[in-house]
């Protein structure tokens, strides 16, 4: 038996079960679909100052991804677009945010919950999650799916386009499905142009590169808890897509991406300038700018994530307990996956499916050197 | 039933049948023999995301095989004054099954040894979490604690 494919097997069920334990739930956001088309009908109501504009409401960032992270110690953060079928050159852009702000601080439903943010005003509930609402016209200089937004700081338009940065996303993930059988507590990874297995169909599925964006995300938000200046999710999920080449283990995904990071730092300084991440939909775009005018927190990101890559390849590579690193990385969502990891075997054990291999390691039963009896520990708890 | 089966109280097994199917599984244990006292000692690794644990699994011919973790230190999970399903030796004396769920009848290393890699990955788990996820049962009841106190003579 390879011990070392044994023990990468092993951490990709427990980095699946992290992120499982991580996103929103269905029920989470199917409640958050709803809440936003409720929105989309304040905006498109007879006594909205929008009523004569053409809208549409969509979801971008972590949650059109599928990459959401329940963050540490607040709520889910969605953001929303609302996207204004005119022509930006023909609106004020602080005028609509203001317009936007007072349509639902005077709504008999959502006053006392919103409050004004750089480019969108923010709906906070009581329970999971807050929603951040982008409003936005057409960009007709651009075209496509191209956009305009309000930006307070500038106090102008600014370009975003989530529909497409969303596309060269799921370009990205090379399609790599992850699938997972619970009863078999296995990864399967494979083409999602393939059809699934039909024991498997029940079973969740997100593709890889998923899942590494939300480890990346869960790390930054614990190991920058204290920071200011964290780095932010649009530059951890461009770096992921970009480096990601199609690996099929989550362990050996997250490990490729963070030396691939590692390696455009090091080319970076060695040419002079910082790690520059721009837009891979509109290149003239620096999703890194801020490092520009904060320096601190380049310089914590590049040892953040040096130190990530290094104990991950310490978690791969040792025979280890990996406990006490992992959580290092992940938090306490770590003690969770063992707990579901350890029940999962113990319903293995009851139903007589495991044993050990001659070093003494629990495997399968199929391939097992002796099976595994039922057995009772005695003692005090 | 084939575990119904196999705990059935037979004949009992002599010295020599315990070694040899022992060394013929885990050629790593390392095995000393007295007269009629035999012990294995040697690395064990119970699971893909476990340490390597040093044990020691002593047997007098027709007593309780005495299970010791040498190395490391197991440690307690925060919270907790003592390691769970332990007899009074701690670490020195793992309790890995109730007492008539072994007899020597039974080969050591298709009863002992795959339940010595279960205790000690739900040691781990425990000592990470404060939970122990293994089936268990409490000495404090009478009838286990009488057992317990004469160990082989079941």
């Amino acid at each position: 038996m390879n011990t070392t494919i044994e023990r990468i097997n092993a951490l990709d069920v427990l980095l699946f079960d992290v992120c499982d334990n991580l996103q929103l739930t269905e029920t989470q956001h199917g409640k958050a679909e709803d809440r936003y088309k409720a929105i989309a009908r304040v905006i498109s109501a007879a006594n909205s100052p929008f009523s004569l504009w053409d809208s549409t409401v969509y979801s971008q960032g972590s949650m059109r991804l599928r990459t959401t992270v329940k963050p540490i110690s607040t709520p889910h953060d969605l953001d929303v677009v609302c996207e204004f079928d005119v022509s930006h050159l023909s609106v004020n852009p602080m005028d609509l945010l203001d317009d936007m702000f007072d349509l639902f601080e005077d709504h008999g439903v959502y006053g006392g919950m919103v409050s004004k943010k750089n480019r969108c005003i923010r709906i906070e509930y009581k329970d999971e999650f807050w929603l951040d609402l982008l409003p936005a016209c057409r960009d007709d200089q651009n075209g496509g799916t191209r956009i305009q937004v309000p930006d307070r700081q500038v106090g102008y338009w600014k370009p975003s386009d989530p529909v497409a940065y969303a596309e060269w996303f799921k370009k990205s993930s090379r399609r790599i499905v992850v699938k997972f059988s619970d009863s078999r507590r296995e990864i399967i990874a494979g083409d999602s142009e393939l059809e699934p297995l039909p024991a498997l169909q029940a079973t969740e599925e997100k593709t890889m590169l998923q899942l590494i964006v939300q480890l990346l995300k869960r790390w930054r938000d614990l190991h920058y808890a204290d920071s200011n200046y964290p780095p932010i999710s649009i530059v951890l999920t461009t770096l992921a897509a970009d480096l990601y080449s199609g690996e099929q283990s989550i362990s050996d995904a997250l490990m490729e991406v963070l030396n691939g990071i590692v390696r455009r730092l090091d080319w970076s300084h060695a040419q002079g300038h910082r790690l520059k991440v721009p837009n891979p939909v509109h290149w003239e775009e620096d999703f890194s700018e801020r490092w520009d005018s904060n320096q601190r927190a380049y310089f914590a990101f590049d040892e953040g994530v040096r130190n990530f890559a290094k104990v991950w390849r310490e978690i791969c590579n040792s025979q280890n307990n990996p406990a006490s690193l992992t959580k290092s990385l992940f938090g306490g969502v770590i003690d969770d996956a063992v707990l579901r990891e350890t029940r999962a075997l113990q319903q293995q054990r009851t139903k007589s499916l495991l044993g050990i291999a001659p070093s003494g390691q629990i495997v399968p039963v199929t391939s097992a050197i002796t099976p595994m009896i039922r057995n009772t520990n005695h003692g005090k708890r | 039933m084939a575990n119904a089966n196999l705990r059935q109280r037979r004949q009992q097994l002599s010295l020599g049948q315990q070694i040899g199917r022992m060394s013929s599984k885990h050629a790593q244990l390392k095995l000393t023999l007295k007269r009629n006292k035999v012990a294995w000692t040697g690395d064990w690794w119970p699971h893909s995301l476990s340490d390597t644990y040093l044990i020691r699994v002593s047997y007098n011919l027709g007593g309780r095989p005495q299970i010791a973790i040498l190395k490391p230190h197991l440690r307690l999970a925060e919270g907790k004054t003592k390691l769970p399903h332990t007899y009074t030796g701690g670490q020195a004396d793992i309790c890995v099954h109730r007492p008539e769920e072994w007899n020597p009848g039974l080969y050591i290393c298709d009863t002992i040894m795959p339940w010595i890699s279960q205790w000690l990955r739900f040691y781990e788990v425990w000592q990470q979490t404060g939970s122990w996820e293994g089936e268990g049962t409490h000495p404090d009841k009478e009838s286990h604690r009488r057992k317990e106190l004469a160990p082989g003579q079941e």
